[in-house]
């Protein structure tokens, strides 16, 4: 026989809970009110550029902008543009997002697939034409027109089904910068020939020096210096319908007359990246580099002493008077909330519309040389930059190869002729792939100086990897054709 | 059996009366099962949603060849693995994945148990070494290799500079530059960093080791080598093996250190398998083989696994 009081004890104590015993219904309570305060605290409480560019409380707007120029000269213009933006358009916010270089496509490529309003953006060269393929752009014809489509740049705009996609915001010759003491040593001028090339590189040696700075290993650096090897021979690497014409006797000697320079080239380049141009030239144990203008800027800020033994010049890799003419790109987000304060913005930061444009250029002068005619023509006729004065024939020099710059960036087939023909056109869109971070032509080189193949085995490896690519995203996009 | 009560409320043993129902007592409240699967449920969310998705979403994509930036797909089933398995690429990223994981694990299993003996001992300044032995691991490992990349530069790097002045060496090292070189380079930097973590694994079970044991080794006249090999390693042998899993999976997962480091170059000499799937998804823009890549990874991995629990149970049973 149980009392029924003890077993009523039992009941009493499995059934309830003390006064100091938290019960699971209790429990569970807690625990569920907790996390929907959690969840709805960052559902509500999203903040930050990832989520901007729609309206708030009091209609304010943010546009994020995202861009890898970082020089702190660069960020202050941006600052100052986004200020005077704001002041005159109450309510609007520009909110600038550095990025690296090194990852910046990757970076800009995650946002738009996960549905992150990028607002205005920097887009690579080579993969311009594959996110507008990819309907991820805004167009900017109305940018164009307001500015005029003939004060533009020959060749740098791309142009889609009659639509602009991407604004050329600045760009540069990738010159040849030069020791001029080592070629006063050596009693000759600037190089105007390949062989002139060679012989200062050559040269260079007897004074304990590398002749020149050139990369082999890594993709990124090698599509710096080699394109202009290809260019001035006659040489392309695809034709206008997308064709293979790396296979041609002018990318051969290209490829040898690189190849020749390596030997007088300084050690470790199979790591380089952009920063390792500059440093090899400022080293003070490379005679020649070719890079943009901010080459010099560095120079006059980090090795003042250099200054007065450099010049720049054009270079001579052939018989063709074409170089490398790298052009800097920013688009807008297609999705983005606000797309018509996206194109005032870009109109107002890189025009002299509120006197920014020759600001821009002014802070790395040489490196973002403006697109647009008239406010290149203002910058180089009223900057006061000191080393606008001190340094302004570098800049001039550069300058003067706007007409004669190619890129592997550019419309496709523009040198396939055998001489520059500028288009409207887009580059490939396969370019990301074929000239991206592992570019095809990075590991040619590599091939030659790092395993000894010879040119042309390595050309013909060249060849077959840009035709596979070109073959396997034209086979995912049975669609496309070629430009007309 | 009947339960005389005083409240006039039928106990639950009361047996029913012809006829009448018997009543239930139900506790009040959710049950111990239901409450279990409401306090999983957050985890459980977390790992479909981070772990189960994913993987599914892998297995989808590497049946097809799909544009990274366009998404354009073609179905192409098992297209991509044939593709892999026809590609040196693969097999070379696999092998150079291989050759990484196991360099990492020797040096810094065989390292760290000789670090952790040496400070275990008493000998002097114990107590500053342990914290000084930390300092790699503490670095970020962007850092790390920043540090690394500037010193071993062959044009201005600091190591070389040293080396040329004393004479030891009259041409830069190339230890990042020379495809024979790098990833022997990188496997070092990288031991260099992670092997704190097993210094102090082993360190904790050495501190655990009876020192009962040990002396009486001695007393029956094991030397050094004898107390290391019979009493030491046996003990730490759970731990070696604990740490060598976790080592290898790391190490065969681990992109930072390569990428930072060399990108995978020179000439692809340091391409592992996961800067592989990096460079299929983000270079190629193919991302159906990226997936391919992974999946292959996984399988490798779960074998590993299981293979590692196998000789850590054989090592904890001899223990006993």
């Amino acid at each position: 026989m149980i009392a029924v009081d003890e077993s009523k004890q039992v009941l009493d104590q499995t059934s309830t809970s003390s006064d100091s015993d938290l019960s699971r219904r209790t429990l569970l309570k807690t625990a569920t009110g907790v996390a929907a305060g959690v969840l709805g605290a960052s559902l509500v409480g999203r903040t930050g550029t990832a989520f901007a560019s729609r309206p708030r409380a009091g209609g304010f707007v943010q546009i994020p902008f995202y861009t890898t120029e970082d020089d702190p000269n660069t960020q202050a213009v941006h600052t100052a543009a986004a200020e005077a933006f704001s002041g005159a358009n109450p309510g609007v916010t520009i909110a600038f997002n550095y990025i690296s270089n090194a990852d910046r496509d990757q970076r800009i490529l995650t946002g738009l697939s996960v549905g992150q309003d990028l607002g205005i953006f920097e887009v690579g060269g080579a993969y311009r034409a594959e996110f507008a393929q990819g309907g991820y752009l805004y167009p900017m014809d109305s940018v164009i027109k307001a500015i005029g489509a003939n004060q533009i740049a020959a060749g740098s705009r791309m142009v889609i089904g009659g639509h602009d996609y991407v604004f050329p915001y600045g760009g540069g010759l990738i010159g040849q910068w030069m020791r001029t003491d080592v070629l006063q040593r050596l009693g000759v001028g600037t190089p105007k020939t390949f062989d002139d090339v060679v012989a200062v590189a050559k040269g260079a040696k007897k004074f304990g020096m590398f002749g020149i700075g050139l990369p082999v290993g890594t993709p990124t650096a090698v599509e710096y210096a080699f394109p202009a090897f290809l260019y001035a021979q006659g040489g392309d690497f695809f034709d206008p319908q997308g064709n293979v014409v790396f296979d041609s006797p002018a990318a051969l000697q290209a490829i040898e007359n690189y190849a020749e320079l390596l030997q007088y080239a300084p050690p470790g380049n199979v790591n380089w990246s952009f920063p390792q141009f500059i440093q090899a030239y400022l080293s003070t144990r490379v005679a020649m580099v070719g890079y943009p203008g901010r080459l010099g800027v560095s120079v006059v800020s980090k090795a003042p002493q250099l200054a007065p033994k450099t010049t720049v010049a054009f270079p001579a890799f052939g018989p063709q008077h074409v170089a490398q003419w790298r052009w800097s790109y920013v688009a807008i987000d297609k999705r983005t909330k606000h797309p018509d304060i996206a194109l005032k913005f870009i109109q107002y930061l890189f025009t002299n519309q509120a006197g920014f444009g020759t600001q821009y250029a002014d802070s790395v002068p040489g490196q973002l040389i403006p697109s647009i005619k008239s406010v290149r023509d203002t910058w180089l006729a009223k900057s006061t930059s000191p080393y606008m004065k001190a340094h302004g024939s570098w800049v001039r020099s550069l300058i003067s190869g706007l007409p004669y710059g190619y890129d592997i960036s550019l419309g496709m087939g523009a040198m396939a002729g055998g001489t520059l023909k500028y288009t409207n056109n887009p580059p490939p869109p396969w370019a990301g792939r074929a000239f991206g971070v592992s570019g095809i032509d990075g590991e040619m080189i590599g091939r030659i100086a790092l395993n000894g193949q010879s040119p042309k085995a390595a050309q013909q490896w060249a060849v077959q990897q840009l035709q596979q690519i070109a073959k396997d995203w034209k086979s995912q996009h049975p669609s496309w054709r070629p430009p007309t | 059996m009947s339960v005389s009560t005083t409240s006039g409320v039928p106990a639950a043993t009361d047996a029913p009366s012809a006829g009448a129902p018997a009543i239930q007592r139900r506790r009040k409240g959710i049950s111990d099962r239901t409450l279990g699967i409401l306090m999983i449920l957050p985890a459980a969310v977390l790992i479909i949603t981070y772990l189960a998705i994913p993987l599914a979403t892998s297995v989808g994509l590497s049946l097809f060849q799909e544009d990274t930036i366009t998404h354009a797909s073609v179905w192409v089933g098992l297209g991509n693995f044939t593709w892999l398995a026809q590609n040196s690429l693969f097999w070379d990223s696999l092998g150079r994945s291989i050759y990484w994981t196991a360099g990492n694990a020797i040096i810094q299993i065989v390292g760290g148990v000789g670090v952790a003996l040496l400070l275990h001992a008493e000998l002097r300044g114990r107590t500053i070494a342990r914290g000084i032995m930390l300092f790699p691991f503490v670095i970020p490992a962007v850092v790390a290799a920043l540090i690394w990349n500037y010193m071993l530069n062959d044009l201005v790097g600091v190591v070389d500079y040293i080396l040329q002045s004393l004479n030891i060496i009259s041409q830069p090292l190339g230890a990042m530059s020379t495809p024979g070189k790098a990833m022997n380079t990188i496997i070092l930097i990288s031991s260099w960093k992670y092997m704190p973590f097993m210094i102090v694994m082993f360190l904790s079970r050495l501190q655990t080791l009876p020192l009962e044991l040990s002396e009486a080794a001695r007393m029956d006249g094991c030397g050094p080598l004898g107390v290391f090999t019979r009493i030491t390693l046996p003990w730490l042998m759970p731990v070696i093996m604990v740490a060598l899993l976790l080592r290898i999976i790391w190490s065969f997962n681990e992109f930072d250190m390569p990428f930072l480091l060399t990108q995978g170059g020179p000439l692809n000499s340091t391409m592992t398998l996961p800067l592989l799937i990096r460079y299929l998804a983000f270079d190629y823009l193919d991302v159906g083989k990226a997936a391919a890549v992974a999946l292959v990874m996984i399988g490798i991995l779960l074998a590993l696994s299981r293979l590692q629990s196998a000789l850590y149970q054989r090592a904890e049973s001899r223990l006993q």
